[in-house]
């Protein structure tokens, strides 16, 4: 359009808007000016006042239809409409308190567990990095695996064009001693150029770009954490692992490092950090060594694609590989490279996106049920003011305008919905927080979930209202608007049409809240299951430190001296009856070590390895049923033993006795030992798992710094805690003692998957209940309303009230039946899909289908129960006489 | 439609009026902003003046009129001030704009060319 239309036009339209009633006004003053006229024309030629008054009207052909006629000229028509219908929508839902306050529970109860679950989206999938221009920032992986050998990012980052920086980091975890305290930290080793790539600030001090100056800087959490925020902690030396740094800066707030969930609490000198363990520096150069790998970040140059640039790289792959024909990770898979959103790490974010959509399928079920009920509502509702509309319709409304009027009304419902919804979407947050929080992926390591509203969450649930106006407002609108008004205009109610639609969706209620329920069901069963399922060894008064030893104050053998004292020291304890050691305790989230297995001959496969001490078999009583125990004299000088598990030896001795016999581990070149015991089969990996093949090496015999100690006694945590400190510490100072736990908190914690996503399930499981309960209520109670009459009538011919009672509850149960029988076939289909969360429990099991359908039932009876109640109170002489 | 005249019909019926053509519906617009160009004056006038001019072929019904009018007012090829006539009255009176000039120059020549095809048309005669 011209600009100079749009001078003479917008000011026409803004005063037909605005200052509508005086154009009103001189419209009507035009038009009666031109009929008075028109009468003193026709009074001139002779007419008769009446007459030509009479003639005059009868050209302008209506007054009221050219006024209408000339205003639709105006073109604002449509802005004056929907105001009108938005006040006069208002005004209805004022008019009716209880189902405005119903229906807009109902939406926030739905609207808001969608937005915090989407909230969590956002956070893991989403988010783009707290840095600046945070749409450069691109991760380097090949095939989803983001760990890039070193030599390979040098080359990157020497000859790519496409970046203005590529930096490397490697996660790892370390200890962090602060004050005489050790900590396990979540630690980045990073390359100098790691601040300058990323660009986010400091709040204190600065950043390191030498990666030979052991220099550290916190996070803003561990400063607050560790130092109280202390405003001199620059200068400060903080040890991680075997080195000691000095703290040159604390990270701003927001950015918690790039392995998030896990906050970042300490970032150091890569090369520095490499320095500290005996053949990092040398693995970290060589290109086909599988530790230390790095994760490689990169900023793209302005007006780069990450196409390009990620074709760049392949091309310089190519180059290496040319360079380097030996090289084992090059170029064989090629280079991806993807913009950062939510969590950097790749490998998260594939492990979110099964969780993300399991709790996205629930809360979209459970707003689904909530749409339905405000459907139904709203088709109550629709009959209730069938008059109004049937009077609206006859006086010339059209259809479309009747049909917008009431989807506004859902559209105003949905936005209250979705006010309250965000409010109880952020309290929603924080009970995920919590959950989250109690996420012990491993001790001791900070999770951190920033479930905070922004601007994606609100569009999200802005776009969720109005997609919940269409699924709960179109289908009732239309038929309401659809109806036959004559009928109820001649003072009648319109026959009363067949509830088949409102049965259908209650059926379809009751059979998905079901399914949530049944799935919830199965999870809480699968953790009894599993808190009643016996791992092989005790739980019960056990206590594990998990401990650290390493150089420079301790060699191979000084470090075992260090745990065979410590292990006498804590035995010596009054109130300890036993102790041992182990490498790895059974049933560690992070894994357990593997090994290859084979005797003479026969091909090898893979079984866990546990590294122990003597007397650990007794301590966790796991069973010896042949041979004997480890014992001091399994020296690194004395031959090399074994004990191996049940099912390890009846793998690979079928027939014969396994005692006596030489098992052949080690993938690449192979140890023989003798095998010297059979102990039982224990769960290693997860909890009621089935037997594995697993073996037993001396501590002696395979020595690392890392080991975990078992204290059995029967005093309670406090109290022992500190003399079990003090006797580990008694002979070296230098030890670092990373946790002490009842062993029972690190079994609950290896179940935490299930444990975690059943109290999701139960939360929304039986928010669907509710929400199905009261839409069963509402549509039984609307039900009895509309057949008052006719129970009336059936009572006055006789029927007594029991009858009439059971009629409505069998109607009821009648429908709340065939929804549970629907859920439960729905089911058996879709509950396979749970078999992975659910650790071996049959995902059709026979007695939580039951159970959920009994409740279901008990929960029907009960919302049937009331309107039934009403039914069989009808006096039939009242509900006769209101006809 | 009660008060349409019976000779030929330019009654403006809406916009909704699907049997109104583009080239009548033009036309229209086009008489009113000619006479307006002419003279400002206000709607009983102009109703007066089209039976006047056209020798009452052109009927043009006062329903139609009005809406017409306003509609070139909001379309921003005319204004209307309120003005006091010679016999004392307030009536509202239309003149056009300058955006009204060009369109009805451009209508006039596309009326132009489109009268002087069909009297081409017309006048054939058989070969």
């Amino acid at each position: 359009m011209r600009p100079e239309h749009w001078l003479y036009t917008i000011p026409l339209r803004l005063r037909s808007l605005f200052r509508r009633r005086q154009a009103d006004q001189e419209l009507e003053d035009e038009l009666r000016d031109h009929v008075e006229r028109k009468t003193e024309e026709y009074v001139a030629k002779g007419l008769p006042l009446n007459e030509a008054r009479r003639q005059a009207l009868l050209e302008m052909g209506g007054m009221e239809k050219r006024k209408e006629e000339c205003r639709d000229t105006r073109r604002v028509n449509w802005i004056q409409d929907l105001i009108q219908d938005l006040r006069f929508g208002l005004r209805m839902l004022r008019k009716s308190p209880g189902f405005t306050l119903l229906a807009v529970l109902c939406l926030a109860l739905g609207i808001g567990v969608n937005t915090s679950i989407f909230t969590v989206l956002d956070f893991t999938l989403l988010r783009p990095l707290p840095v600046r221009e945070p749409d450069q920032m691109t991760i380097l992986s090949r095939a989803g695996n983001p760990e890039i050998s070193y030599p390979d990012y040098v080359e990157y980052r020497d000859r790519s064009q496409a970046f203005a920086g590529l930096a490397a980091c490697l996660p790892t975890e370390s200890s962090l001693d602060v004050n005489d305290e050790t900590h396990l930290a979540a630690a980045e080793a990073v390359s100098g150029n790691y601040s300058e790539t990323m660009g986010f600030p400091t709040t204190l001090g600065r950043w390191f770009t030498d990666e030979n100056e052991p220099v550290a800087v916190l996070s803003y959490d561990a400063w607050r954490r560790f130092f109280d925020s202390d405003p001199h902690v620059l200068g400060k030396r903080v040890r991680s692992e075997t080195q000691w740094y000095t703290v040159i800066g604390v990270a701003a707030p927001q950015f918690t490092g790039i392995y998030t969930p896990i906050e970042t609490e300490i970032w150091v000198p890569l090369r520095v950090w490499t320095q500290q363990y005996p053949d990092a520096q040398a693995h970290l150069l060589d290109r086909s060594h599988p530790w230390p790998r790095v994760m490689v970040f990169g900023r793209l140059r302005a007006h780069i694609a990450s196409s390009e640039a990620a074709a760049n790289l392949n091309a310089i792959d190519g180059l290496i590989k040319r360079e380097n024909p030996t090289v084992s990770q090059a170029a064989t898979t090629p280079l991806t490279l993807e913009i950062i959103h939510g969590a950097p790490s790749p490998v998260t974010r594939r492990g979110a996106v099964p969780f993300v959509t399991l709790l996205f399928l629930v809360v979209g079920i459970v707003l689904l049920i909530a749409c339905v009920n405000v459907g139904n509502l709203l088709l109550a509702r629709g009959v209730a003011r069938e008059r109004e509309l049937s009077v609206r319709a006859a006086l010339g409304a059209s259809k479309e305008r009747l049909l917008r009027q009431l989807l506004l009304e859902t559209l105003l419902l949905s936005l209250l919905g979705t006010g309250a919804g965000l409010f109880l979407g952020d309290w929603t947050n924080h009970l995920l927080n919590v959950l989250f929080g109690s996420l012990p992926v491993e001790a001791q390591v900070a999770l951190h979930f920033d479930l905070s509203l922004n601007s994606r969450v609100f569009s999200f649930a802005l776009g969720l209202s109005f997609v919940c106006t269409l699924l709960c407002g179109l289908l009732p609108a239309w038929r309401t608007v659809r109806r036959d008004v004559y009928p109820v205009l001649k003072g009648g109610s319109a026959p009363r049409q067949r509830a088949r639609l409102r049965h259908a969706s209650l059926v379809a209620q009751v059979a998905l809240s079901l399914i949530l329920l049944l799935s919830a069901g199965l999870f809480l069963r699968s953790i009894y299951r599993m808190r009643a399922s016996d791992p092989g060894f005790a739980v019960r008064n056990r206590f594990y430190v998990l401990t650290f030893v390493s150089a420079p104050e301790f060699t191979e053998a000084t470090g075992l001296q260090f745990y065979q004292q410590a292990l006498e020291h804590l035995r010596n304890l009054p109130a300890v009856r036993s102790a041992a050691l182990t490498r790895f305790l059974p049933l560690m989230a992070t894994g357990q070590e593997n090994d290859c297995v084979s005797t003479d001959g026969s091909s090898p496969f893979t079984a866990t390895l546990g590294v122990i001490s003597p007397g650990f078999l007794s301590t966790m009583q796991i069973p010896l049923l042949e041979g004997r125990d480890f014992s001091v004299t399994d020296r690194v000088s004395s031959p090399p033993v074994v004990l191996v598990s049940q099912n390890l030896a009846r793998r690979l001795w079928p027939e014969r006795n396994a005692m006596g016999k030489h098992l052949r581990f080690g993938c690449a070149d192979g140890t023989t030992a003798e095998v010297v015991g059979v102990v039982r089969d224990t769960n290693i990996r997860t909890l009621g798992e089935a037997p594995q093949p697993h073996f037993y090496r001396p501590f002696a015999q395979r020595y690392t710094g890392l080991a975990t100690l078992i204290v059995e006694s029967f005093a309670d945590a406090a109290t022992v805690a500190p003399s079990i400190r003090a006797a580990i510490r008694a002979d070296s100072a230098g030890v670092r003692i990373y946790a002490l736990e009842p062993l029972a908190s690190q079994v609950e914690r290896s179940y935490w998957v299930v444990r975690w996503e059943s109290s999701v399930l139960i939360l929304f499981g039986m928010l669907a209940l509710v929400l199905a309960a009261v839409g069963l209520y509402g549509v039984m109670a609307f039900h009895v309303t509309q057949r008052t009459q006719e129970i009336g009538l059936r009572m006055a011919l006789g029927a007594r009230s029991g009858a009439v009672y059971r009629l409505i509850l069998r109607e009821g149960m009648k429908i709340a039946l065939l929804g549970v029988v629907f859920g439960i076939f729905a089911s058996v289909g879709l509950t396979r899909l749970l078999a992975r969360f659910l650790s071996g429990l049959n995902p059709t099991d026979p007695l939580t289908f039951a159970g959920t359908a009994l409740l279901w039932a008990g929960v029907a009876l009960l919302a049937c129960y009331l309107p039934a109640r009403r039914a069989a109170n009808v006096d039939p002489m009242i509900a006769l006489r209101y006809e | 439609m009660l008060t349409e005249g019976s000779g030929a019909r330019l009654g403006y019926r809406g916009h909704n009026d699907e049997q109104t053509s583009n080239l009548v519906q033009g036309t229209l617009d086009m008489l009113l902003l000619k006479i307006l160009a002419l003279e400002p004056m206000n709607g009983f006038a102009m109703s007066q003046r089209l039976k006047q001019v056209s020798g009452e072929v052109l009927q043009v019904s006062d329903g139609s009129l009005y809406p017409a009018l306003h509609k070139l007012e909001q379309e921003g090829w005319i204004t209307a001030e309120w003005k006091t006539s010679e016999y004392g009255r307030r009536a509202k009176y239309h003149s056009p704009t300058r955006l009204g000039l060009r369109q009805l120059e451009k209508e006039a020549d596309n009326w132009g060319r489109l009268s002087s095809a069909i009297s081409r048309v017309i006048k054939l005669k058989e070969a």
